[in-house]
């Protein structure tokens, strides 16, 4: 990726940002999750960038996938060495022009990023939940994202937009609550997880609960399971890339201190080191219960089954469609999304698919800022926000 | 490999962009107000966006091209990317009152799929293609030995995207053994636009045929490619 410019020099930035918090469902009245499960008081950590207009209806929420916060775009601070995480997306003139829209996004619940999670209190016991934090699906975390649109006084989103587990919850607006989504923009998603993907899933939380470190999920205090989140890291980052991406970007050279076999088991090939290096950050900036409860979200979400079948759920959509997927992309193939495409048309929908030729796999709806911006804008274009 | 910038310029991009537009109101008169329209490459979208306009038609596109999918977009015209050598599973049987091919069949691999596919999905098909039978090409070919080019087909023959051309009475044979009624038929000279009644076969540069596909033998690719995009979905799913 191109390398950024100054915090301060990029009038392109939507620049300082603070995460705000939204506490709803206090008891009597918390929340009935789809487990049936109840859960309150529950906290929203968000962010938004832009302003409301007066008519309320140039809001795009943001969802974000597996690993993601609300903390989107610009930074908290000036010495922040890296802005949110899609900064080349949101912001004055971008593809989610700030200049015209009013952004928002929330780290889901059973997140670790200021929402209410396994890493919370317990209101019950003084303690973090651990396991005892009610099992969440991504139904749960668009019924949550719909309290901080009511609290916005917004009645219809203009768009909602996420890639991965964020096109997920795309999808679960569109279809169960119609009448507030304008625009429809799922990125390398599905309507539900293939036995591969839950598969990859399966491996990244026994990593972690094989962890002696997890401890029951009662870790909180200590380190917690640090070589267990590491290794799911490290199996999810393989799954992001394409084969072709990993062999252009490592193909098989040793680490550079390093010019020939030294016949033993540490990380000698640049694949491992990278992977180790970014299994170890993840430690610092996730919590594994997190990831236990996300991913088992994911494995949940079935926009079908709510609704007899995935063709009834997408008619039940009003919304306009962007539906895009990634050539390279093997873990949320473009097949996944053809289904849709097919079940969108047979409702008769407003639905536009376009395959993103990119070699970077998954990860590309990161990183094909360009060809995205181009979409999102021109998808925009013929069906602006009302003024009033 | 400097002889592929050989191309007659006048007839090239411009010539394409011209004789696009040329036919637009003629397929325009071929629309019942209110269709559901599919336009099986329909390039920047123009002709949806004014079959929109005039006839309050709802339609889409499919195309391949990422520049032409992003113009279709701007104005407004759901689109999907796809290769229509692929066919058209995309889209459930008589989802469409209209499927449009328009300048496209000649240039795919397998037009006969396509045209059952397009009789699959729409109760009529419209159908526009340049006549290989005009006499300008039957002469240049008999007078020169050499691959004819014409105004509308002005490619050399390694470097031409159109690699099924056809004639008049080849396409009426066609839509008689596959079940395909003609509903009308337009002849039409070029760059003028304008009909011809005098022999047609020898003097039609572009022809637009309104088909009917209600009668289109289901026993065909059709059927079968209706079975493949079942299992398609079959296979995805479990």
């Amino acid at each position: 990726m191109a390398a950024k410019p100054e915090p301060g020099r990029d009038d392109r930035s939507v620049g300082l940002v603070e995460t705000q918090y939204l506490t709803f469902a206090e008891p009597p009245d918390e929340m009935v999750l789809t487990s049936g499960a109840k859960l309150g008081p529950i906290t929203l950590a968000y962010e938004t960038y832009g302003q409301l207009n007066p008519a309320r209806s140039n809001a795009i929420l943001v969802l974000h996938a597996l690993s993601g916060d609300a903390h989107v775009a610009g930074r908290h601070t000036p010495e922040d060495r890296k802005p949110g995480w899609w900064d080349e997306m949101v912001g004055p003139g971008k593809a989610l022009d700030t200049n015209r829209y009013f952004v928002l996004c929330a780290n889901v619940i059973g997140g670790c990023k200021g929402s209410t999670g396994p890493n919370s209190i317990n209101p019950a016991t003084g303690k973090p939940y651990g396991l005892r934090f009610p099992v969440v699906t991504i139904q749960d975390m668009v019924a949550a994202q719909v309290k901080l649109v009511d609290h916005f006084g917004i009645d219809q989103l203009y768009a909602v937009i996420g890639g991965s587990m964020g096109g997920m919850q795309a999808l679960q607006w569109a279809v169960a609550y119609p009448d507030r989504v304008r625009h429809c923009i799922p990125l390398a998603t599905t309507h539900r997880l293939t036995a591969q993907g839950i598969a990859f899933n399966a491996v990244g939380r026994q990593a972690i609960m094989s962890d002696p470190g997890w401890a029951g999920g009662d870790y909180y205090g200590g380190p917690g399971p640090t070589r267990g989140l590491a290794v799911a890291r490290m199996v999810g980052h393989v799954t992001y890339l394409s084969e072709e991406a990993m062999r252009l970007k490592f193909h098989r050279k040793l680490r550079p201190d390093q010019e020939s076999y030294h016949y033993a088991f540490e990380n000698e090939f640049q694949v491992e080191t990278y992977l180790e290096y970014h299994g170890k950050g993840f430690v610092g900036r996730f919590d594994a219960n997190s990831y236990l409860y996300i991913t088992k979200a994911m494995d949940y979400f079935d926009l079908g089954a709510d609704w007899g079948g995935l063709g009834n759920a997408l008619a039940r959509a009003d919304a306009r469609f962007l539906i895009v997927s990634v050539s390279s992309d093997w873990l949320f193939p473009t097949s996944r999304s053809r289904l849709l495409v097919q079940h969108l048309q047979a409702a008769g929908k407003d639905v536009t698919f376009v395959e993103l030729q990119s070699p970077y796999g998954h990860d590309a709806f990161l990183l094909e800022v360009e060809a995205l911006t181009a979409l999102i804008e021109a998808f925009f274009a013929a069906d602006p926000p009302r003024e009033s | 490999m400097t002889d592929g910038s050989s191309k007659p310029a006048a007839f090239g991009e411009v010539g394409a962009a011209l004789h696009k537009r040329g036919d637009l109101q003629l397929i325009t008169e071929l629309v019942p107000h209110g269709a559901r329209v599919l336009d099986l490459g329909s390039g920047d979208g123009l002709l949806l966006e004014h079959l929109r306009r005039e006839k309050g038609a709802d339609g889409r596109g499919i195309e391949r091209d990422p520049q032409a999918i992003l113009a279709c977009m701007r104005r407004g015209i759901p689109v999907v990317q796809a290769d229509l050598d692929a066919g058209l599973a995309d889209f459930p049987d008589r989802s469409f009152d209209v499927v449009i091919i328009s300048h496209t069949l000649q240039q795919v691999a397998r037009p006969r799929h396509l045209l059952l596919e397009a009789g699959r999905v729409g109760r009529q098909v419209i159908v526009g293609f340049p006549n290989f039978g005009h006499w300008q090409i039957r002469s240049a070919l008999l007078l020169t030995g050499r691959m004819p080019k014409s105004p509308m087909l002005p490619y050399e023959w390694y470097d031409t995207p159109n690699i099924h051309l056809l004639t008049l009475a080849d396409f009426e044979d066609f839509c008689a053994r596959e079940g395909f009624g003609i509903l009308r038929r337009m002849v039409l000279r070029y760059p003028c636009w304008r009909q011809v009644r005098l022999l047609p076969g020898l003097r039609a540069a572009y022809a637009l045929y309104l088909l009917d596909a209600t009668g289109v033998h289901s026993d065909h690719g059709a059927g079968a490619s209706r079975q493949e995009a079942a299992e398609q979905i079959l296979v995805v799913e479990e």
